[in-house]
């Protein structure tokens, strides 16, 4: 289980390209793509997000594991980039 | 002195409320400058001025709503010749006085040319804002990287809440409503369709995005854009509009995008002259469009200039999409979602990675020889995806 | 023996490097103009003809050509000469032996024939030896393809960049800025050879990066750290090796800092710093703030008095100044 403060660090990023959605209320177990309507240009965005804020890079054939905010704070977590 | 008036912001648009001014009277504009926000049935729209001069008047008060066409302010256009004082004497060399008139271009008017860094450039394409009017604190006042994103901080904290600018839902559905009803009313639209083999497409982005930076990956998505735009060129039949009873076709190819908007609702605004730019500045110009869309910051230009349409259903959800064409557009492209399918290759049957294109075409103005041959250009251009 | 760091000067340190040479490889002898008797017009190599002898510690005529022709015949012949020109004016003399034979043998052989020289030369203006003694020709060597330059302006470097010199089949120059000679430090007696290639930063900074080497760096640091009481965090980045240049580590820096200072103590027309300068903006446009910035020395031969000479090239506060300009501009 992922620390509440990656969460929180990765909804601040969702915000930052999705300004439209109120990250919020987001459930950490919710699919970005099909639940929250993140398309491929957004989901692009977060990763972009993610690769400056915290430092980690998610190369295009690991998406598959970071579809929802717990797995990708798990993703994120496991390669150091959030601390 | 001309007048501005309140534009048509789509041919479903008849008439528009100024929710706000941007420039007082007496403030200097200049062409393409955003003076007013307008607030339509889609949305709020930036709108800007199409000459130079001075701002003398504002005839419509904030709140009030007008009819396409009522003037708004009136601009005095006059005196475009005076120079600002401050201008920077030209340097001229003296001793050349044979080339003196050749060679001694006019003054710059003041702030034409924005000095802008280009890793301010670059952040403010990724963030999707309109680096005019950020304060710039580089050499000679040139905007730099943190003078953007913390323009961007501003703007976020001023917004506060997350009710969008301008944005109701129900407006929204029936503007949509309207075009569409005017669409199948008077377009009589014919429809074709192309299951397109995207193997080499997909690899190459594979491989391209794989050694890419992750700031400078690719969507599939700009590749099919690419393509259509290109496939237009050959095909320039079905790129332009239907006016006054005969089509007028267009020699720019601006691509109407269409982004569906997750409160509800469609957009398609313009990404102009697709064909000439490169799969990177097209990827830019398609984050930039994406990003203000969803928060009403699109220009009200960039709602007319389209002159063909594709939507595209990323990368998830329906085989194919038979699009309704906008008015007064002459077609739309569509692409379904790219997924497995059973192809034929040499006899036998394959698995291939394939996108179902589609054209719905205006029968007014072209017949369907002419999107047939577009989608096999436009299949033809994806599979040498590294010439896109 | 100790292994506590102990003082010494960059001079010491080039000439324990030469000894290490000589005592660890027999094909290793050093050869110039009074670097025996006399023990070098700098005194890099005081002690070595009594320690050596003759053979192995060579005094020359006074003929740059021919000596640096005999280093270059040594080495293809399987020595390892270290050959010292008293100033890098001087190697002009050798133009020819270094540009057309050292640097093109081992290519129109077809790789047949190495030559692993090593040339030292001091290099740089502030010791008031006028014109004819002081200027900074590194930039030009570094134009040449099949050699390699390098400018140590640590301890450290000059400790270590000469044995690793003398391992690559390539002729290396070595740059020694003659400011740099009685410069002090720790050096650890465990402290042996480094690599020659790549750049090192040398303080990291995120407001701007001051790209320098040799008897610069000194000037850039104290700059830094000037910069540093006013609230600007300037990376400083050391060359050393002026060719190949190390653009991963420049691009890196500049991707972090947005802005740059180029500082060389070479002219600026055609220099150095104008090729540096020319690849940060090949490669790294869209992460510039501002246009990269370039401080050189004066566009005259170096003046023999003081306070002229000290004013024709870069120092501490005039590269304070510019640096300050550059992150806050008036």
């Amino acid at each position: 289980m992922s620390a509440p403060a990656s969460i929180d660090r990765l909804r601040k990023i969702l915000e930052a390209v999705a300004p439209d959605l109120d990250a919020s209320t987001i459930g950490v177990d919710q699919d970005l793509r099909n639940d929250i309507g993140l398309d491929s240009m957004d989901f692009l965005n977060f990763m972009i997000g993610i690769s400056k804020q915290l430092g980690v890079a998610i190369p295009e054939a690991d998406y598959g594991k970071v579809t929802t905010l717990a797995k990708c704070a798990l993703y994120v977590e496991q390669r150091g980039g959030i601390g | 002195m001309s007048d501005f008036c309140m534009p048509s912001l789509g041919a479903d648009m008849e008439k528009g409320t100024v929710v706000e001014w941007l420039k007082k009277p007496g403030d200097r504009i200049a062409k393409g400058d955003v003076v007013a926000v307008v607030e339509t049935q889609k949305g709020s729209f930036e709108v800007e001025v199409f000459e130079d001069g001075v701002l003398s008047e504002i005839v419509v008060a904030v709140g009030t709503e007008v009819p396409v066409g009522a003037v708004l302010a009136r601009i005095d256009s006059g005196e475009v010749a005076t120079v600002p004082a401050s201008a920077p004497p030209q340097a001229v060399m003296p001793s050349m006085p044979a080339f003196k008139p050749a060679v001694v271009p006019p003054p710059r008017p003041a702030g034409e040319r924005l000095r802008l860094s280009p890793a301010a450039a670059r952040r403010a394409a990724e963030l999707g804002v309109d680096p005019r009017g950020v304060v710039g604190s580089g050499q000679g006042g040139a905007i730099t990287l943190a003078d953007v994103e913390a323009a961007v901080a501003k703007t976020a904290r001023a917004a506060g809440g997350k009710t969008r600018r301008g944005f109701d839902p129900a407006a929204m559905r029936q503007a949509i409503a309207g075009a569409m009803a005017r669409s199948k009313r008077e377009i009589p639209h014919y429809y074709l369709g192309l299951p397109i083999d995207m193997d080499r497409a997909l690899k190459w982005l594979a491989a391209e995005n794989a050694r890419r930076d992750i700031e400078n990956r690719l969507l599939v998505g700009v590749l099919l854009l690419k393509a259509t735009a290109l496939a237009l060129k050959d095909v320039p039949e079905l790129n332009g509009f239907w006016i006054d009873g005969e089509p007028r076709l267009s020699s720019a190819v601006h691509v109407g995008w269409a982004i569906s908007l997750r409160g509800g609702g469609l957009m398609a605004p313009a990404i102009h002259d697709a064909d000439g730019k490169t799969v990177d500045q097209l990827m830019a110009a398609l984050r930039d469009l994406v990003v203000r869309a969803r928060t009403a910051r699109l220009r009200g230009s960039e709602m007319t200039d389209p002159t063909v349409t594709i939507t595209s259903l990323g990368e998830r959800g329906a085989e194919r999409v038979y699009g309704v064409i906008y008015p007064p557009q002459l077609a739309i492209v569509g692409f379904g979602a790219v997924r497995p399918a059973p192809a034929v290759l040499d006899g036998a049957v394959a698995v291939r990675p394939t996108v179902y294109a589609t054209v719905s075409g205006d029968h007014r103005a072209s017949d369907g020889v002419s999107g047939s041959r577009l989608l096999v250009a436009i299949d033809s251009r994806l599979q040498a995806p590294e010439a896109l | 023996m100790s292994t506590a760091p102990r003082k010494t000067t960059y001079r010491e340190a080039a000439r324990e490097a030469i000894r290490e040479a000589m005592l660890r490889d027999p094909r290793v002898f050093l050869m110039g103009e009074d670097v025996g008797r006399y023990g070098g017009c700098y005194a890099v190599s005081k002690g070595l003809l009594q320690e050596f002898g003759e053979e192995r510690i060579r005094d020359t005529p006074l003929s740059e050509s021919a000596f640096v022709g005999a280093g270059i015949g040594a080495a293809l012949g399987g020595m390892r000469p270290i050959v010292e020109v008293m100033s890098v004016n001087f190697s002009l003399l050798a133009l020819d032996q270094i540009v057309n034979n050292a640097a093109t043998i081992p290519h129109m052989s077809g790789g047949q024939f190495a030559v692993p020289l090593v040339m030292r030369m001091p290099t740089g203006s502030g010791r008031q030896v006028a014109a004819q003694h002081s200027h900074s020709l590194e930039g030009w060597y570094a134009h040449i393809p099949g050699l390699k330059i390098v400018a140590p302006a640590t301890l450290e470097d000059v400790r270590g960049m000469l044995w690793t010199a003398l391992e690559d089949p390539n002729p290396v120059l070595i740059f020694e800025h003659v400011q740099l000679y009685n410069m002090e430090g720790e050096l650890s007696p465990a402290a042996g050879p480094v690599p020659i290639a790549g750049a090192a930063i040398r303080r990291p900074g995120r407001d701007l990066s001051i790209i320098t080497y040799g008897g610069s760096l000194p000037k850039c640091l104290a700059a830094a750290e000037a910069l540093a009481t006013d609230g600007i965090e300037a990376e400083v980045i050391d060359l050393r090796s002026l060719r190949p240049l190390d653009d991963a580590t420049i691009m890196a820096s500049v991707a972090r800092t947005r802005r740059v200072l180029i500082v060389d103590e070479g002219w600026r027309s055609g220099g150095l710093s104008a090729e540096i300068s020319a690849r940060i903006v090949e490669q790294a446009f869209y992460e510039l703030d501002a246009p990269p910035a370039r401080l050189c020395g004066v566009e005259v031969p170096i003046p023999y008095p003081k306070h002229l000479e000290d004013a024709s090239v870069p120092q501490a506060e005039s590269i304070r100044l510019a640096a300050r300009a550059l992150v806050r501009p008036a």
